[in-house]
């Protein structure tokens, strides 16, 4: 449920981002001098920037409030210490973004707007770590029963805990192990690094968006690469464990579609370069600021970031505690 | 530029005599209103062998302006040394213009396209009182294009002149500035890239091109201390002997003010960029 | 031109690209470790606003001395004000409201924004300054208009004169197709005012720069400044300039005739056929760039305009020595390959008729119709079969 809830936080995150709108309530934690959930209805819907900046704020309280009564449910019902602590640790980390996104109102510094747009694929991650942790095949895994030991015992195969050793055990050795939580990694800076190009400063040199914008094509080739040869391993390998293989193909759809969205990202902002219009195609484009379309696709692009980074981490952890399991 | 003399003559005039039989304003203009006037003259010599000027490309319009021999203009030296296209012009900008100077000026300046060149190479205009008037001369259109600082940019396209079907119509273009220029701007022409010319564009007619012979001559400037400036178009800024950045400040008689022959060696001219 | 004198630096905001300006260090590019450590720390402390970079383009750093910089950067602080509080001298009309409602950081009110357009909207192609020269403009071709100089390229106005008004909001409704300036058409009206007043705001002051930079540094002017000189023959000119084609507009403002009719397959072929023949005709040099196929082939391959040409040296090397001088690296300029059918100013029969009429004002291209004393090379009626030839190339899009 955080999980669900964070969701549509990063969205309208991205979204106050997109449309510049982050100082559209100058003070904080109140709004415009009102307590932040007394706000007057008319007065919050009628001004479109003031709508998505104090809704932020509203749903960023209504995250904090799921955060915390899930970490009570946890230090209550749970009685494995590290999901105990997961629980406190999301409750830090909302705060932290909460705090983060004040002090980027009253500061006036789009720095720590750049900063809190970091974190958030980080608490993010730490919600979807969560939601593997507390699930029921986390447990199971750890008592060295997987999904694809069931599924081979269903066939009539050898019991269970034999054969599963042994698959299980290659997994022990393979480049998966290091591969995914990397990837992850490099799926973490590519966002720190679309970030950069996001949160500009007006007196910024020219040179700095350049290098931004180059990192963040390389990390994408090496991206491409990584997806594809953990889509690759995934299918081949480990293609009896179901909880791999789907891991896998997430992963590569929504990079595909990552993709997809970073290269209308460009489009919608700065129209078609000028290498492609002038030896490619010459497309009569015109960029409509604010529109639609260059909103949507740039927040999605955003978001959808974010769950890359979800899907490379759950891979990364499912990996990892499928191998514990077997030792 | 308002004349920094004023002030100074003020000072030294009271200091000197206690007498001040000049205006507050401007001692200049009250002399002048005396009927005091001087001309300045004077000769620029190239020190030095005159290199042989490059031949430039002329790759546009081949079949009209390919036969003639269209060589850099940057440094025109005469055969006994002389330095044209110096322009020698009043820094001040206040002075007194005499009425015979003021009529006996040509109402137009000329700038034609001929031969596929600016002719002239370097110009100056009055503006306000002149005209400065541009004509095609040639049987290709020709582009003018100039831009002075703070004032409108001209990019002027004139057809070509036909000799055969209206020989005596040449296609003219006037145009008009609204302000004075610190130091001549450059002319030229996006249709023929090898084209340039200059034009100083004063408040005044206190300014002079040395001619082929690297002789000038300025008319009828009120007497007093006056400052000058020396252009060319290869160093901007002429640095001189005795006219460091170009400038010098000269005490004009009356009738006739002659600075002789100014020696320039070659490395004064050399090209900066 | 002059002695160098005391080769001091005398901005602290570096001009180049280097990213890493080591040597001359920019407050907002710390690491962002020390930058996040310094914002947490420093809760409650206000930083100075961005504040103009002096145009230095063309000129090397060492060529201006500090008191030199001083003094006019001074002068422009008197006369103009700063990115956050902008100032409006006696004589030059602009609207103070309509400034404030542009510059400044962006600040929201319960009934909506009310400061920072510009910033919000503008700066990081456009800069601070208006310099064209934004976080972003560096990976753009073209590059954002520099507006410090008052040239802008798609207007209705002859005689190389400043554009009115509507010529620039057309351009921000409208965008600029096949780059990447947006339209700006979901903006209410009254902040398109905003911008357009604050985009007037930095020509003046950019002209009136311009002149401060010739008059101190180019001329060796004398400091302190003549406060009266600067903004009798600096401002006041500037300021005025915007105005002339408002209050001259029968004779500077290109209003198109009619188009003639084309509304039978033979009149339209004439016109065709006439406006192919003028297009290729020695008197408008139309082939000289645009090239005899109008596929932008022409003779004239190496085109660049005001903002570029500049940077071009004699020699390659010469240009490499010249980049130091230049916040952005040179880009070429490439005519209008006519049968792509995409116009940058807009390819409606009137958009065209304009930019043949009075040309793009700070590229090679002339204005081929007439303009106060300068009798042009084509006639309202010639001008439209120009037209009429070129949309047929591009196959009749609008």
């Amino acid at each position: 449920m955080l999980l669900c809830a964070t969701f549509p936080l990063i969205w309208i995150g991205g979204l106050v981002t997109t449309y510049r709108a982050g100082m559209a309530v100058p003070d904080w934690p109140n709004t415009f001098g009102h307590n932040l959930f007394l706000y007057p209805l008319e007065s919050w819907l009628q001004v479109f920037d003031v709508l998505l900046e104090h809704s932020h704020r509203l749903i960023g309280a209504a995250v904090g409030l799921i955060a915390i009564s899930l970490t009570i449910a946890l230090w209550v019902s749970d009685r494995r210490p590290a999901g105990r602590w997961l629980g406190v640790a999301a409750v830090a980390g909302v705060c932290l973004q909460g705090t983060l996104g004040g002090l980027r109102v009253i500061q006036d510094e789009i720095l720590l707007a750049d900063v809190h747009g970091c974190t958030a694929p980080l608490v993010f991650s730490l919600a979807a770590a969560m939601v593997a942790y507390t699930s029921p095949a986390w447990r199971s895994a750890g008592r060295g029963v997987t999904k694809g030991d069931r599924h081979l015992a269903a066939l009539g195969a050898s019991p269970p805990g034999e054969k599963g050793d042994r698959h299980l055990a290659a997994l022990g050795a393979s480049p998966l192990l290091s591969v995914a939580p990397a990837t992850a990694v490099l799926i973490y800076v590519q966002i720190v690094l679309g970030a950069q190009l996001r949160h500009l400063t007006p007196g910024q040199a020219a040179g700095w968006f350049t290098l931004w914008m180059w990192l963040h094509l390389i990390v994408l080739g090496l991206l491409v690469l990584a997806v594809v040869w953990l889509l690759a391993l995934t299918r081949r390998r480990f293609g009896r464990e179901p909880m791999l293989v789907r891991r896998g193909r997430l992963l590569a759809a929504v990079f595909a579609v990552q993709v997809v969205l970073g290269t209308a990202t460009w489009v919608t902002h700065y129209g078609w370069p000028a290498w492609f219009t002038q030896s490619i195609w010459a497309i009569e484009y015109t960029v409509v600021a604010n529109g639609p379309l260059q909103a949507l696709t740039t927040t999605a692009h955003v978001v959808v970031g974010s769950l890359t980074l979800v899907s490379a981490m759950s891979l990364s952890l499912w990996s990892r505690r499928l191998v514990s399991a077997t030792r | 530029m308002r004349s920094k003399l004023t002030r100074r003559r003020f000072l030294a005039g009271t200091a000197a005599a206690g007498v001040t039989a000049v205006g507050v304003a401007c001692p200049a203009i009250a002399r002048a209103a005396e009927g005091q006037w001087g001309d300045l003259v004077g000769r620029f010599i190239y020190d030095g062998k005159a290199p042989e000027r490059k031949k430039l490309t002329v790759d546009k319009d081949v079949d009209c302006c390919g036969k003639f021999d269209i060589r850099d203009e940057s440094l025109m030296v005469g055969p006994d040394g002389g330095l044209a296209n110096v322009f020698v012009y009043l820094r001040s900008r206040i002075a007194a213009v005499s009425t015979a100077v003021e009529k006996s000026l040509p109402k137009r300046v000329v700038l034609d396209n001929r031969d596929c060149i600016f002719q002239p190479h370097c110009m100056g205009v009055w503006y306000g009182k002149q005209e400065f008037l541009i004509i095609n001369s040639d049987p290709v259109a020709q582009n003018v294009d100039f831009k002075p600082m703070g004032d409108t940019p001209a990019n002027i396209v004139l057809p070509a002149y036909d000799a055969k079907k209206s020989p005596d119509k040449k296609v003219e273009a006037t145009w008009k500035f609204a302000q004075a220029q610190f130091a001549p701007i450059l002319i030229k022409c996006n249709y023929h890239p090898w084209e340039s010319g200059y034009i100083l564009i004063r408040s005044n007619p206190y300014h002079a091109v040395s001619a082929a012979d690297g002789t000038f001559r300025i008319a009828k400037l009120p007497v007093g201390k006056l400052e000058f400036q020396l252009w060319h178009e290869r160093v901007t800024y002429l640095d001189a002997p005795g006219w460091p950045k170009g400038r010098c400040e000269i005490a004009i008689r009356p009738d006739r003010n002659d600075l002789g022959t100014i020696r320039l060696a070659p490395t004064r001219l050399e090209r900066k960029s | 031109m002059n002695d160098a004198l005391a080769p001091n630096g005398l901005n602290p905001e570096p001009r180049t690209l280097n990213p890493f300006p080591a040597l001359n260090p920019e407050p907002r590019t710390l690491t962002p470790f020390v930058c996040l450590l310094l914002a947490l720390l420093a809760a409650g402390c206000r930083r100075a606003g961005p504040q103009f970079r002096l145009n230095m383009e063309g000129r090397p750093p060492e060529s201006v001395s500090q008191q030199q910089a001083k003094a006019i950067t001074e002068a422009l602080t008197g006369l103009f004000g700063t990115p956050d509080e902008p100032k409006v001298s006696t004589g030059v009309d602009l609207d103070l409201e309509l400034l404030r409602r542009a510059s400044g950081p962006i600040a929201g009110a319960p009934g909506g924004q009310e400061r920072g357009l510009f910033r919000r909207q503008c700066v990081t192609c456009h800069g601070v300054s208006g310099d064209g020269a934004g976080p972003t403009a560096a990976e753009l071709d073209p590059y954002p208009r520099d507006f410090r100089n008052g040239v802008f390229k798609y207007t209705s106005t002859r005689g190389g004169v400043k554009p009115i008004m509507m010529d620039l909001r057309r351009t921000l409704y409208r965008g600029v197709a096949g780059t990447a300036m947006p339209s700006f058409a979901q903006l209410p009206e009254e902040e398109i005012d905003a911008l357009l007043e604050y985009v007037k705001y930095f020509g003046v002051r950019g002209q009136t720069e311009l002149y401060l930079f010739q008059m101190v540094v180019d001329d060796d002017g004398a400091l302190p400044l003549d406060q009266s000189q600067v903004m009798e023959e600096g401002v006041l000119p500037a300021a005025q300039s915007w105005f002339e084609p408002e209050r001259r507009r029968a004779e500077l403002v290109a209003k198109p005739p009619p188009r003639p009719p084309t509304d039978t397959p033979e009149r339209l072929a004439t016109s065709i056929a006439k406006g192919r023949e003028l297009y290729l005709s020695t008197n408008s040099q139309c082939t000289k760039c645009h090239g005899p196929e109008g596929n932008g082939q022409g003779e004239q391959s190496e085109l660049y305009d005001d903002w570029n040409k500049r940077k071009k040296g004699e020699t390659p090397e010469r240009t490499a020595e010249l980049a130091r001088f230049f916040t952005l690296p040179i880009e070429r300029l490439r005519p209008r390959n006519l049968h792509e059918g995409v116009f940058r100013g807009g390819g409606t029969p009137i958009d065209l008729y304009r930019r043949v009429c009075v040309g793009i004002k700070g590229t090679p291209m002339p204005a081929a119709g007439s303009a106060p004393g300068v009798p042009g090379v084509l006639s309202d009626e010639e001008v439209w079969q120009v037209v009429e030839y070129v949309r047929s190339l591009g196959g009749s899009r609008q």
